[in-house]
């Protein structure tokens, strides 16, 4: 046998070096993975001969034990193994093998509790969200997918594309936008880690409509996310400018006129008015160059005394 | 009064609730004067309608529950959009109105059977209101004993949750009403009722008012 085989000290062949070592106190990971020890798990038939070496069976448990820790697993059945293979002749140095066991297997528990305190510690610092608050992130979800999927949203290179005498391309073209997103010249939202920039802020030359850094900047102010102002410059939201229609008079019909004939004549009363207004994407009232209409809605969103019903 | 009219008495002590714009009482009426016939959202299901004199009838919308109150107000289905904007909730409030006498009213909670027209009309959006607010001049024309309306439309969706309509010109203010509870909507009880309206009625809120402390910034890609 070589004198230098791992197995050695197990057999009791050579003095046990990984025995005693092993179960002279806690093993660390690094003992563990020491790449000696490693090497020992693949050395159970002598190179020689090409049998199985006696006491092959304990580096096999110790082996198995050694990389279910090493997987972050617990090292379960090793135990069992050992206790069914007592038919297997005793080798000497069987305690020193015993106590590495009980050493993997504290290891191993050590670091499952770890884990589980691990799991218990983020479990506590998670955030609780209520139902209500689940419905809320379910909307926002709903409405960022919805824009995902209507708007159309530009990557970096497209928009400097389109503003070349505001941006130049190249190294420096991040640092410019964002210098126009900080000062709410320009939207920008986050798609996990771009920006992406939608391009309803664009006018017909490219530029950042003048009517709409006032309103990023109001709607910063007032907490609202970029998504969130994307999603009302982007969703029809304003009405149009039709009259609303008031209850009209209906002459009296008789005593005997019930609830539901007075529906039935106020239905045929309101049959031929104009219908209900439609709704209008504020965004569209900029392309069509409404821009008192879109600052009339703008108002109505962040507040009638806001800077954005000033002409810009 | 025609026997025809169905109606039912909210007695005295009855509490209801109300949203209601912090710049006046929440036992005030809007009095409708005046109105942006441009906004869509200025105009309700029972109003604007004005008085045989073509004086405008003031409202005040008012909710067996607190949700019925938002669904009445700031989470109708005839806004057209299903948000509520932060300046909206800071001007706003909810208040809980208590009765000081007995208030008659039209009861609009019909079936389909008796009453198809006007139950499709109660559970209809807002292509129905010119209908429904010329049913509430008439109502209001034909039968001077009565203080408003009652009914269960289809934004309360629920069995037993009423919506309200009060005639400001019958209800006398700080006499008829009295106000007994009040909460800013952005915070406190009042912020858990929107947000529990918010639900029930699947309206968006703004991020800010959604999450607080940690958990601030979640839905944020950033």
């Amino acid at each position: 046998m070589n004198a230098s085989h791992p197995t050695e000290g197990i057999d009791g062949v050579a003095p046990a070096p990984a025995g005693d070592r092993l179960a002279s106190g806690p093993v660390t990971v690094s003992d563990i993975s020491s790449p000696s020890v490693l090497q020992r798990h693949d050395a159970r038939y002598d190179p020689d001969s090409g049998q199985r070496l006696p006491g092959a069976w304990i580096v096999d448990i110790v082996g198995h034990a050694t990389d279910d820790v090493l997987r972050g697993l617990r090292a379960r059945g090793a135990s069992e193994l050992f206790e069914r293979d007592r038919t297997v002749p005793m080798v000497p140095d069987r305690e020193s093998a015993e106590r590495a066991l009980r050493t993997l297997l504290d290891f191993s528990a050590a670091r499952e509790r770890e884990g589980y305190d691990r799991v218990v510690d983020a479990l506590g610092e998670a955030p609780a969200l209520d139902g209500n608050q689940l419905h809320q992130a379910q909307e926002h979800a709903v409405r960022k997918c919805w824009l995902i999927d209507h708007e159309p949203l530009l990557s970096t290179e497209e928009l400097v594309r389109l503003m070349p005498d505001r941006v130049a391309a190249g190294g420096n073209a991040s640092r410019t936008l964002q210098g126009l997103r900080d000062r709410d010249e320009l939207l920008g939202v986050r798609l996990m880690r771009d920006w992406r920039y939608p391009a309803c802020q664009l006018d017909a030359r490219g530029e950042v409509h003048v009517a709409l850094p006032p309103v990023f900047a109001e709607a910063r102010r007032q907490g609202y996310t970029p998504w969130e102002v994307l999603f009302w410059l982007a969703a029809p939201g304003a009405p149009t400018s039709m009259p609303i229609v008031a209850g009209r008079p209906l002459e009296p019909a008789g005593e005997s006129e019930t609830l539901e004939d007075i529906a039935r004549r106020a239905v045929a009363l309101h049959e031929n008015d104009p219908p209900a207004p439609d709704l209008v994407r504020p965004a569209s009232l900029l392309a069509a160059n409404e821009t008192e209409a879109f600052r009339h809605h703008a108002a109505r969103w962040l507040g009638e005394r806001t800077s954005v019903t000033r002409p810009g | 009064m025609s026997d025809t009219l169905p109606t039912r008495v909210h007695p005295a002590g009855w509490t209801s609730h109300t949203v209601f714009d912090t710049a006046c009482p929440a036992t005030s009426f809007n009095p409708h004067a005046g109105f942006d016939t441009a906004d869509a959202g200025g105009g309700g299901r029972f109003h604007p309608f004005t008085d045989p004199a073509g004086i405008p009838v003031p409202t005040r919308y008012l909710g067996d529950h607190p949700i019925g109150a938002f669904a009445e107000t700031l989470m109708r289905d005839d806004l057209g959009h299903r948000s509520v904007s932060l300046d909206t909730i800071a001007r706003h409030g909810i208040a809980t109105i208590t009765f000081a006498r007995d208030m008659l009213l039209a009861d609009l909670v019909v079936d389909v059977v008796a009453s198809p027209t006007l139950r499709g009309l109660l559970r209809s959006g807002r292509e129905a209101c010119p209908a429904l607010r010329t049913l509430a001049r008439t109502l209001h024309e034909r039968h001077d004993r009565i203080d408003g309306l009652v009914w269960q439309g289809r934004q309360l969706e629920a069995a037993g949750m009423n919506g309200t309509v009060l005639f400001g010109d019958r209800v006398a203010v700080n006499v008829d009403l009295i106000e007994t509870g009040v909460h800013a909507l952005d915070r406190g009880l009042g912020l858990q009722l929107l947000r529990d309206a918010a639900r029930a009625r699947r309206f968006a809120l703004p991020d800010a008012l959604v999450l607080d402390g940690p958990r601030a910034g979640l839905m944020d890609d950033g």
